[in-house]
């Protein structure tokens, strides 16, 4: 896949990581604030009595990451190809960030799961994770990021090329990589991941990474498809 | 660097129109074209295959050889520069300077610093402050200093004041004549640039009406001035383009077979023959024929 | 710089004509480049170009490979011979003709080229 180191596409995803740097750093930021305040609070009203990382720390910030896969074609596509790059090294620049921000996600995931364990654990001294299962956790929290970004990214896709109108109606098209993704690694909606992890009644770890990683696997695939053979229109000016 | 243009039966279909229908030319490289035709004619629609923006319906388009759609060989050697800037709207001037440096392979920065001052553009404004004078000052600037082997000028000069174009005009022929390319410009304001043009494709309602040189067609008709009888007489049987009058003394723009014995003729009966301007031309061919677009 | 009575290649040549003829440029004296006729009055290259080749046409200037376009030796002597031909077809017919048209006498033009040549004498 020489492709991935052409000297365009390198040029595609430093653009795109300068371009995010300030926004990823100013969300966990704020995020980290307002979350270690609203931790607190918790703790302090009702007590410690669960992971509050585990309950809504990894799930939020996956938003993001579809936000950022939603303005990935909308605002940059038009610039890339208007400067000379084609549609296929922007979607190979965008996959290559894409797996370098979902991989700084995953790190972070972790990193507050680490965080909230050594602040927490003289009170809950039954800590959901434990350490042999971080690896797994880290897949899965990936994988799921990953798709995130993919279904987010497909759907301003389908916005930019067919319109408006249409962008509405394909969103249940759009979501299907990371639905796909949540059931795959057997999370229910309040982002128990861990779930399959302790093998509560879940299918075996390995089947449903791979699962998943189809999932993201389609995500990436319908992007292609779409972009492939885009239009870039005029903008209203 | 000097790509050549071929187009054959190309084709291109929007959902519910037709915007080029059936077009052939070929166009050398190292020239400077001037592509005219009215509102609707097709000229973005053109630019745009040519591009590498959309995919032609049908026909074959080449560049330099090539097919340029989505191809990583010709993309960087075009640069399209439309009206409408295509950056990222919160950017400032000086990002879409650095932004092209870094994805233009023959950008020259020293050359785009001394158009940012001619054009006296506020680098540390965002893009979205901008004039539309000063929107279409940055993109020329961000066209000329590419020097892309195949640079398209859409209109994009129209929002400048009149002072700025003429510099945009002696800018370009000057990087021109130094770092040879092809330049198609497509324009409404056809006067001012025609002298810059060599050769001038007019497209009508998605079809080719004339590819020819600019002198060339300036020589298919003649402005014929002198006394009033005299000039009826010369131009009777030929196409009438125009006329004007001031007392006795009658101007008419003609197209037809003008050749030597007649134009030795005219000047003989006292008449003056002077070239046709291309804008004259270009109504004249791309006339309503059939009643309303 | 250019009006619109003759086409801009058609000027050019002429003005190169007009500066051979009143010594401006002189024989085997060198032009300048259509680069540089092209940056000067802001016009396409190709357009002088033409112009040079009408009067290479006419064996008025000649090129020297990779050096520019040079004023032909013999170029005052036949544009000379050019002018005379053009000016009784363009000039001197037409001259006659307005004057039949407002009714002055023939006999009337040729005294008044006699008191004229009287006077150039002086």
């Amino acid at each position: 896949m020489n492709q991935l180191t052409h000297p365009r596409v390198r040029l595609v995803v430093r653009d795109l990581v300068a371009g995010h740097r300030l926004m990823a750093g100013l969300y966990w930021a704020i995020f980290a604030v307002v979350y270690a305040g609203l931790n607190i609070g918790f703790g302090l009203t009702h007590g410690v009595n669960t992971s509050v990382w585990q309950l809504s720390g990894g799930q939020v910030p996956r938003y993001f990451l579809s936000a950022v896969g939603i303005l990935l074609t909308m605002l940059r596509l038009p610039v890339y190809v208007a400067h000379g790059v084609t549609r296929r090294q922007v979607i190979l620049g965008g996959s290559v960030f894409a797996v370098l921000i979902c991989a700084l996600w995953t790190a972070l995931t972790l990193l507050g799961y680490g965080i909230e364990y050594a602040v927490v654990v003289p009170r809950l001294p039954l800590y959901p994770v434990s350490l042999g299962q971080v690896p797994g956790l880290g897949v899965v929290v990936f994988l799921l990021d990953l798709a995130y970004l993919y279904s987010g990214w497909l759907l301003g896709s389908l916005f930019y090329r067919f319109g408006v109108r249409a962008g509405i109606l394909l969103t249940p098209v759009a979501v299907l990589p990371s639905v796909g993704a949540e059931f795959a690694l057997n999370v229910d909606w309040n982002s128990q991941p861990l779930h399959f992890a302790l093998g509560n009644g879940a299918p075996a770890l390995l089947a449903s990474l791979l699962l998943g990683l189809v999932c993201v696997a389609v995500g990436a695939a319908a992007v292609y498809a779409v972009l492939r053979t885009v239009p870039i229109r005029l903008r209203s000016a | 660097m000097t790509p050549d243009i071929e187009v054959r039966n190309l084709h291109l279909r929007y959902r519910d129109s037709v915007a080029i229908h059936d077009l052939t030319f070929t166009l050398d490289g190292g020239k400077i074209y001037g592509l005219l035709g009215r509102n609707g004619a097709g000229k973005t629609s053109l630019l745009s295959v040519l591009a590498g923006f959309r995919l032609a319906s049908g026909g074959a388009v080449r560049v330099g050889g090539e097919d340029p759609f989505d191809n990583p060989r010709v993309a960087p050697q075009t640069c399209f520069v439309r009206e409408t800037l295509d950056f990222v709207e919160s950017v400032r001037v000086r990002d879409t300077l650095a932004f092209a440096r870094r994805f233009r392979p023959y950008w020259d920065a020293g050359y785009a610093a001394k158009l940012v001052e001619r054009f006296e553009l506020p680098v540390g404004r965002r893009v979205t402050a901008l004039s539309r004078g000063m929107r279409s000052a940055l993109g020329v600037t961000l066209g000329l200093a590419s020097r892309a082997p195949l640079t398209i000028f859409d209109e994009a000069y129209l929002g400048m004041d009149a002072p700025s174009r003429y510099a945009f005009y002696e800018e370009l022929l000057a990087d021109y004549l130094a770092y040879p390319r092809t330049v198609i410009l497509s324009t409404h304001l056809i006067e001012e640039v025609a002298a810059l043009f060599e050769e001038v494709v007019i497209i009508d309602r998605g079809r080719l009406v004339v590819h020819a040189e600019a002198d060339d067609l300036r020589s298919r008709g003649a402005a014929v001035t002198g006394p009033a009888e005299a000039v009826d007489r010369f131009t009777a049987g030929l196409t009438v383009l125009g006329e004007q009058w001031l007392g006795t003394t009658k101007s008419a723009t003609v197209t037809g077979p003008l050749d030597e014995p007649w134009r030795r003729e005219a000047r003989a009966a006292g008449l003056e023959l002077g070239p046709v301007a291309l804008q004259d031309l270009f109504v004249h061919l791309t006339k309503d024929r059939e009643g309303p677009r | 710089m250019f009006d619109d009575r003759s086409p801009i290649y058609q000027q050019i040549a002429d003005k190169i004509k007009e500066d051979i003829l009143q010594g401006v440029l002189k024989p085997d004296q060198q032009v300048m480049s259509t680069n540089q006729y092209a940056a000067f009055y802001r016009i396409n290259p190709a357009t002088v170009a033409k112009g040079f080749q009408q009067l290479v046409q006419e064996g008025l200037l000649y090129k020297k490979r990779g050096v520019g376009m040079f004023v032909s030796p013999d170029g005052w002597e036949k544009l000379r011979g050019l002018r005379r031909e053009r000016f009784f077809a363009e000039v001197f017919d037409p001259m006659v003709a307005e004057a039949v048209a407002i009714g002055i006498p023939l006999g009337d033009i040729l005294k008044r080229i006699e008191k004229l040549k009287g006077g150039n004498r002086r």
